[in-house]
């Protein structure tokens, strides 16, 4: 029965100090609106952004990074709506917001109304972080030849390491051994989280394969060629993710799946 | 059932076994056709559901839609189950299609879309084989817009679709890129040369296709499993890949130049890459078949080595066989070109050496037959293109006989003495008598059988007398006589011939006695002295035909002994200039005597010769031998007004009145030849007068025996009656 509201300024109103430096303003507004009650009781009115990161699967290594409050009201009673005006103006962007499926990194603005004989009220509303990164300065190629003693040698090369959404991945995949029969071979772009778990301090990964690309049909041979031209503005791909790779599996028969090699490179959202 | 009835041995019941195997085979092929046609029959109505959607998405504009409905249908293509002949149906079903997605295309075009951004887009399908065949359909109308050029398009193209390995996906896939890039390769004249690249973009374009299809298509071959099958396969796919080669010829850059210098040696290049049997034989072919003779023509040598050195078990003779029915019909229609050309190629020492090495090195394994197929078309190009070279022809029969030599006998079935035949009646048709000359020819003609020889030695009468050649040499005469031995003389082992055969070919051997012909009556006489030998060693049934035939040209020697008589004066002065024929070089009396006669001819020997012919026909055939007395009467009456040969002349006349009246029964007949008798005497002046007398009162004798009831009938005895004493008279 208590309707909270926080509401950001329009873009435009978002003040940029220089681009250099990752120092954001947060201002907003926070409304209170009382409904059938006339009257509120409470011990303090504080808003908060919270920078958090959720361990998903592990609530328990969940952690803030990054916390800052102010206080809108100091204990008393609200007889009628309120709105507040808030900013948090030095607010640094240490990281990007991501909701991953087993690791979350959120950042939101929380306004808590402390009570004493009832629970306190607690409206988060979320909001996303961007680090727009600069174009990387070395545009290196992949190659890399790996295979399978004795069954497949392949050696494959990309045009970049790295890649924006509206790119294009081009590359070639060359057959140098062919003794199994391949069936087909498709890229896939895998998402990959890794996150420390706080136990047992170790590294976990998790894959997701978001998407898949098939770029041969048929078993080639010894010495072919295969082009490989993916543009990403056809895949549903966001800024958000930071460590996206590509990998290229080879399904042969009987149906076996065999993910032959591994290119790691990052997605980013162009300037 | 058959078989059990009449309980033959293993050898049989193993065949019935074999029957029931193969009607095994073919039920299961059966069950596994129906499955085929199920899965097909699926696929199909997805397309065309697919379809629907699309083309409704296209009226509405919507090309994001139509884009994925096509997708869906073009993943309808992916049918891993599908045999080459049904994948064929399906294709062609998308293919139409796809031809309105086409339009749709250039309808956004002509809408104002940026055709960059279609042929991009078309590339986010995840599967590859719609992403590719829609890359294909944009790439296409990309072309047209001229935004770009061609040749870049095309490349990026055949790029992109090596992407499908899959045999049967890829080459259907690049023959659907074939046949979308059709007019829109860069060509001398039309509108995508220059900007769009040059023939030669085009050129090696459609040769990188090529060699991509040609490995698709060999790897279609797979493991030794299913060996048989899969070269059926194969086989009815050839087409595909021969697309490209048509494609090359169609285009007008490739001049003879070009072909020379660029084409054939890449086209050779793609065939000896691989040992692959099929595709060497097909490829080869296609190169014979898809460019003009004249470049193949200027290019025989590389042709002729290359063919020769594919793997071996090519039928390479299929294709000089090929090459040469072509040539030998260009050789037909072209006579200018064709003399030009050979005047600067040897051709047919090219041909001769390639097929003495084919035959060289395959003539162990290689049956008779196939080897006498080449030998047969090597001949017919051979007649067309050289028309008067009888020395070539006889190397080739020589080439044949060496061949034949090798053989057992046991090699010589139906189908290579029907080729030797053939070799040797082929050349008659345009060389005629002067097969004569070929010393090879008898050779050859040994190896066949009586039967073939005798329908050989027809077609050589055949030809003799449709061209009416002149018999004036003694020594052709000879040898076409040893030619036609089989006509002449019968053999042992022969079986029964139906009588009209027999007759039609005694018919031809009389015929030719009447080709003989010379200015000179020794000649002649000779001549025809060779024709009587056989004649005379032969049967009656033969003889019935041709002594007919011989008496006459006799006799004819006779009026052309009584002209050259008259006119001696005239020969012995024009003696040695005037004497007819090449058959002077062989003559081996000296000049001088030429002017005169030789001393053994004369009429009574040439009588003489008539008479004993006469008697053996009238000894047989009474009715014969009455009208052939009667005419040695009438050409002795002609040439003997001095009427030397009197005594002679009676005794044949009493030879025909004695058959008369012994052998002829028949009162009808009876009354026919008496009236012939009549007729003839009327103007024979042969006789003396006391012979005249003795033979005019017997005839009018067996005159007065024939009784006839109808007046007009009893009119004409007594009218030849009344003839001969008239005659006697004025006798």
């Amino acid at each position: 029965f208590f309707f909270l509201m926080i509401r950001r300024p329009p873009r435009s109103t978002q003040s940029r100090s220089s681009a250099a430096s990752d120092v954001y303003k947060r201002q907003g507004q926070v409304s209170i609106q009382l409904g059938k009650n006339k009257k509120l009781e409470h011990t303090g009115i504080r808003v908060e952004l919270i920078g958090h990161i959720e361990m998903v699967y592990d609530k328990a290594g969940s952690s803030d990074f990054t916390s800052m409050g102010r206080e809108l009201e100091p204990t008393g009673v609200l007889f009628q709506d309120k709105t507040y005006n808030f900013s948090f103006p030095k607010f640094e962007k240490q990281y990007e917001s991501y909701y991953g499926s087993s690791v979350k990194l959120r950042y939101f603005l929380r306004v808590t109304i402390n009570r004493n004989y009832a629970t306190k009220i607690i409206k988060e509303v979320d909001f996303a972080v961007l680090v727009p990164a600069t174009e990387p300065e070395i545009k290196k190629d992949i190659q890399m030849e790996v295979g399978i003693e004795d069954c497949l040698h392949i050696e494959f090369e990309y045009s970049k390491a790295q890649y924006h959404l509206k790119d294009v991945v081009i590359g070639k995949v060359k057959f140098m051994l062919v003794r199994i029969k391949i069936k087909y071979m498709e890229l896939c772009i895998v998402k990959q989280e890794k996150y420390l778990t706080g136990q047992a301090n170790q590294t976990q990964t998790e894959n997701e394969t978001l998407q898949k690309f098939e770029v041969m049909d048929g078993c080639p041979n010894k010495g072919d060629v295969i082009p490989i031209r993916l543009y990403l503005a056809g895949s549903d791909l966001t800024p958000t993710y930071t460590d996206v790779s590509l990998s290229l599996i080879h399904i042969s028969e009987p149906t076996r799946q065999a993910e032959i090699s591994y290119a790691v490179f990052c997605l980013k959202k162009k300037n | 059932r058959c078989v059990q009835e009449t309980g033959i041995n293993a050898e049989y019941m193993g065949i019935v076994h074999q029957i029931k195997q193969s009607q095994k085979v073919f039920l299961e092929g059966q069950t596994m056709d129906d499955d085929q046609e199920i899965k097909l029959e699926e696929r199909r109505k997805t397309v065309r559901e697919q379809a629907y959607y699309m083309k409704k998405a296209i009226d509405t504009a919507n090309l994001r839609d139509a884009l994925r409905y096509s997708t869906y249908m073009l993943n309808e293509l992916k049918a891993p189950e599908l045999s080459p002949k049904n994948y064929y149906i399906l294709y062609m079903q998308v293919f139409d299609e796809l031809r309105v997605l086409e339009s749709a295309f250039r309808e956004e075009y002509r809408r104002g879309r940026r055709m960059a951004d279609l042929y991009e887009s078309v590339q986010y399908a995840q599967n590859i084989i719609p992403r590719l065949y829609l890359l294909v359909t944009a790439g296409a109308v990309y072309i047209e817009t001229n935004e770009v050029a061609a040749k870049d398009i095309l490349n990026d193209l055949l790029e992109m679709i090596k992407g499908v390995q899959h045999p049967l996906r890829g080459l259907f896939l690049r023959y659907y890129f074939l046949k979308m890039c059709k007019d829109k390769l860069p060509d001398e004249g039309n509108e995508y040369e220059g900007e769009g690249g040059t023939f030669k973009d085009a050129v090696s374009i459609i040769l990188g296709n090529l060699e991509e299809m040609n490995k698709l298509w060999i790897r279609m071959q797979g493991s030794s499993s299913n060996r048989v099958k899969r070269e059926k396969e194969r086989i009815d796919l050839k087409v595909l890949v021969g697309e490209n080669i048509v494609r090359l010829s169609g285009l007008q850059g490739v001049t003879l130049e070009i072909y020379t210098q660029e084409v054939l040696p890449k086209l050779l290049e793609i065939i000896s890459s691989t040992k692959d049997v099929i595709s060497q034989q097909y490829l080869m072919e296609c190169i014979v078949t898809a460019f003009p003779d004249e470049y193949n023509l200027k290019n025989l040598n590389t042709l002729l080595e290359r063919t020769g050195s594919l793997n071996p078990n090519c039928d390479i003779k299929a294709i000089y066989i090929s090459l040469m029915d072509r040539l030998a019909d260009f050789s037909e229609e072209n006579k200018s070109e064709i003399e030009n050309i050979t005047q600067d190629m040897d051709i047919f020492q090219m041909f001769k050496t390639n097929i003495d090495n084919i035959i060289e090195e395959q003539g162990q394994t290689m049956e008779l037959r196939k080897l006498l197929d080449l030998q047969v078309a090597f001949l017919n190009f051979t007649l067309k293109t050289y028309e008067k070279r009888t020395d070539y022809v006889n190397q080739i029969l020589k080439s044949c006989v060496v061949l034949c030599e090798k053989q057992s006998s046991t090699s010589f079935d139906e189908d290579s003495l029907k080729n030797i035949v053939k070799l040797l009646t082929y050349p008659l048709e345009s060389l005629s008598i002067t097969i004569l000359s070929m010393d090879e020819y008898p050779n050859l003609m040994n190896y066949l059988p009586f039967t073939k020889r005798k329908e050989v030695a027809v077609k050589i009468c055949q030809a003799v007398i449709s061209t009416r050649h002149p018999l004036n040499n003694l020594t052709t005469v000879n040898q076409l006589l040893s030619f036609i031995q089989p006509l002449l003389k019968e053999e042992q082992s022969f079986g029964n011939q139906e009588p009209y055969e027999f007759e039609g070919e005694q018919q031809l051997v009389a015929r030719l006695v009447h080709l003989v012909e010379n200015n000179h009556p020794d000649k002649v006489f000779e001549i025809l002295n060779a024709f009587r030998q056989p004649f005379e060693a032969a049967d009656e049934k033969r003889q019935f035909y041709t002594y007919p035939s011989l008496i006459f040209a006799y006799i004819r020697l006779a009026r052309q002994l009584k002209i050259y008589n008259e006119t001696q004066g005239t020969y012995k002065k024009a003696g040695n200039a005037e004497e007819g024929g090449e058959e002077n070089e062989e003559e081996s009396e000296p000049q001088e005597t030429q002017a005169y006669l030789k001393p053994e001819l004369n009429f009574k020997v040439v009588f003489e010769i008539i008479r004993k012919l006469a008697d053996s026909i009238a000894s047989g055939n009474a009715e014969l031998g009455i009208k052939l007395y009667l005419d040695i009467l009438q050409i002795i009456s002609e040439c003997d007004p001095q009427r030397e040969h009197d005594e002679f002349s009676y005794e044949i006349a009493e030879a025909a009145l004695t058959l008369y009246e012994d052998e002829i029964s028949d009162s009808e007949t009876k009354r026919v030849i008496i009236l012939q008798i009549v007729g003839v005497f009327q103007i024979l002046n042969c006789f003396s007068e006391e012979n005249y007398d003795t033979l005019v009162s017997n005839i009018t004798q067996y005159l007065s025996l024939i009784h006839i009831s109808e007046p007009t009938r009893q009119a004409e005895i007594s009218y030849a009656v009344f003839c001969l004493k008239k005659k006697k008279r004025y006798v």
